[in-house]
């Protein structure tokens, strides 16, 4: 069939094309309305429809691997859409990873960003740390040889429960394990001798930091170390401030007295630029309500 | 008229080819359930009567609308019959069309007979039925326009594909509609720029068949807002025109020599 601009096939196809634009942006307008009226009519489902790993794994008809993939991807999901939307419960969280963590018993990474997720506290995690705790063993239970669950385990007990004796007992076992850094072994030590110091802590995130191969955990890592930085600061302020009262006979007002009468060359900033200030009241240094530190128990 | 021909022959073709027997196999599968569904569950019965009747209705529907559907077009081709057929002054479309409408009144039938038996057995379980049931026909009539959409994706790969790679392709894309609106969350809890308008493309392009999903809504005696239902409604018919538009003119341009 010749097909001329002119041809009458010509035009029955230009038709049918211009038909499909048309049709085409009348669906796109639908989808927006449905979308629309579906979120003004519809409250926010939070569903999990399967909620047994080990039924999944039946069903699965031996492609569990990838189920578990799927599932993990949908906690990561959840636990980022949540974030996004400012929510402060995960309620989801733990029956996904566990069901991702049943489907493949070996998925490392399951168990070791699941227990990140689950212990952080509030509104950047679920703040459940016990349950990051039981998730973590039963990763060791599956996989005893893995010192990186170990020292997870470890690190939950020590910065999340402060649980010194068995965050050192743990770091400790785990140190026995093939691979396992020399210091693991230097570090429980260093727990049992001087419990929670904020020393240990940051020799623990340093190591998260620079071990950290995924850019969220770099992140979380350097936020708990700015965080201990301020600490540092904010004794560091406190002690001066108590020296010169004493020099002075008399209470501070504020930060800014430091720097007029030349203790200070200028105004002390914690680690993100924000100004720390001193409670006239309490006589106590603090972060700036405005400050995006994190804060520290 | 050649269309509605076209359409009858389709209709008395499938009729011939044993399609609707399905009913047969409802029919036993609903008269057991209301049966025995009373003695084996506590609560409503006819809640469990609706979920499962709605849902074989849409799982038979939608394999008749597949494996039908795959065949409509290349059958016509495969036993040659299609070149007398456009020896003759039917345009490629008429045909096509014809089609199209043929397995729908087949499935429109289908359904009928369905959502009748669904009736027949609730009023044997509540000797009664309530005006709240017409959600029942409703549901039926938005799972007749989502299986229009479905004969219409069917159509248009067997008008360049062989009947088993159109089956697989059918029924990826009849999966994939089901979790459109995941691919939606997923873009929208992305940082990146490309993921997101990426995920906003694929979210209006692909059909979506969670707008058809409202089966258990219809079993719990509610349903979606009249406005959200009828958007839902002219959604499928104007996608599936679309895609049947789409569908004549990939058939328009291929060459059967």
């Amino acid at each position: 069939m010749n097909k001329t601009a002119a041809s009458p096939a010509f035009r029955v196809e230009w038709m049918i094309f211009l038909g499909l634009v048309f049709s085409s942006l009348v669906v796109v307008h639908l989808q927006r309305m449905i979308d629309r009226r579906m979120r003004e009519h519809m409250s926010k489902e939070e569903a999990l429809y399967v909620t047994s790993g080990k039924v999944l794994k039946k069903l699965s008809l031996g492609n569990n691997g990838l189920l578990a993939d799927i599932y993990w991807m949908r906690a990561v999901q959840y636990y980022g859409g949540q974030r996004l939307q400012g929510e402060k419960r995960f309620d989801l969280l733990e029956p996904l990873i566990n069901i991702a963590t049943t489907l493949d018993p070996n998925l490392l990474h399951a168990y070791r960003f699941g227990a990140i997720f689950l212990s952080e506290r509030e509104p950047i995690g679920a703040n459940q740390p016990q349950k990051a705790t039981d998730l973590l063993k039963n990763g060791i239970d599956h996989n005893p040889q893995e010192w990186l669950l170990y020292k997870d385990l470890g690190f939950v007990y020590y910065w999340y429960l402060h649980d010194y004796t068995k965050a050192a007992e743990t770091f400790l076992e785990g140190s026995k394990k093939p691979n396992a850094r020399p210091w693991m072994r230097t570090f429980a030590a260093e727990l049992l001798a001087r419990g929670g110091s904020r020393k240990a802590a940051e020799l623990l995130w340093k190591e998260a930091y620079e071990t950290a191969t995924i850019s969220q955990v770099k992140e979380n890592a350097r936020e708990n170390l700015l965080a201990l930085a301020a600490q540092d600061d904010i004794d560091l302020l406190q002690n001066l401030i108590m020296k010169v009262q004493r020099q002075m006979g008399k209470p501070l007002s504020s930060l800014q007295e430091l720097v007029q009468i030349g203790v200070l060359n200028r105004y002390p900033l914690d680690p993100k630029g924000y100004r720390y200030l001193l409670n006239p009241s309490t006589g106590m240094v603090e972060l700036s309500p405005e400050s995006a530190i994190r804060r520290v128990d | 008229m050649k269309i509605l021909l076209i359409a009858h022959n389709t209709f008395r073709e499938c009729v011939r080819d044993k399609i609707l027997y399905n009913l047969v196999l409802f029919g036993v599968l609903i008269i057991v359930s209301s049966l025995i569904l009373g003695s084996i569950t506590i609560g409503d019965v006819t809640q469990v009567i609706i979920n499962l009747g709605l849902s074989t209705l849409t799982v038979f529907g939608t394999l008749i609308a597949i494996f039908i559907g795959i065949q409509l077009v290349y059958k016509e081709i495969d036993k040659k019959t299609l070149y007398s057929l456009l020896a003759k002054p039917v345009h490629r479309y008429e045909f096509l069309l014809g089609k199209f409408l043929g397995l729908i009144l087949t499935l429109a039938v289908n359904i009928a007979v369905m959502v009748l038996g669904i009736f027949a057995s609730i009023f044997y379980l509540r000797h009664s039925i309530h005006s709240s049931d017409i959600h029942i026909l409703l549901a039926g009539i938005l799972i007749l326009d989502e299986l229009m959409l479905v004969v219409a994706i069917a159509i248009l790969f067997s008008s360049f594909s062989t009947p088993a790679l159109s089956a697989l392709f059918t029924f990826a894309l009849y999966a994939i509609g089901h979790f459109n609106t995941d691919i939606r969350v997923y873009g929208s809890t992305s940082m990146s720029f490309l993921t997101k308008a990426l995920s906003q493309f694929l979210y209006y392009l692909l059909p979506n068949f969670g707008n058809f999903d409202i089966i258990s809504q219809t079993a719990h005696g509610g349903f979606i807002a009249s406005e959200v239902y009828l958007y839902s409604l002219l959604y499928g018919l104007v996608y599936s025109a679309c895609i049947l538009l789409f569908s004549i003119l990939v058939f328009q341009r291929k060459n059967f020599k």
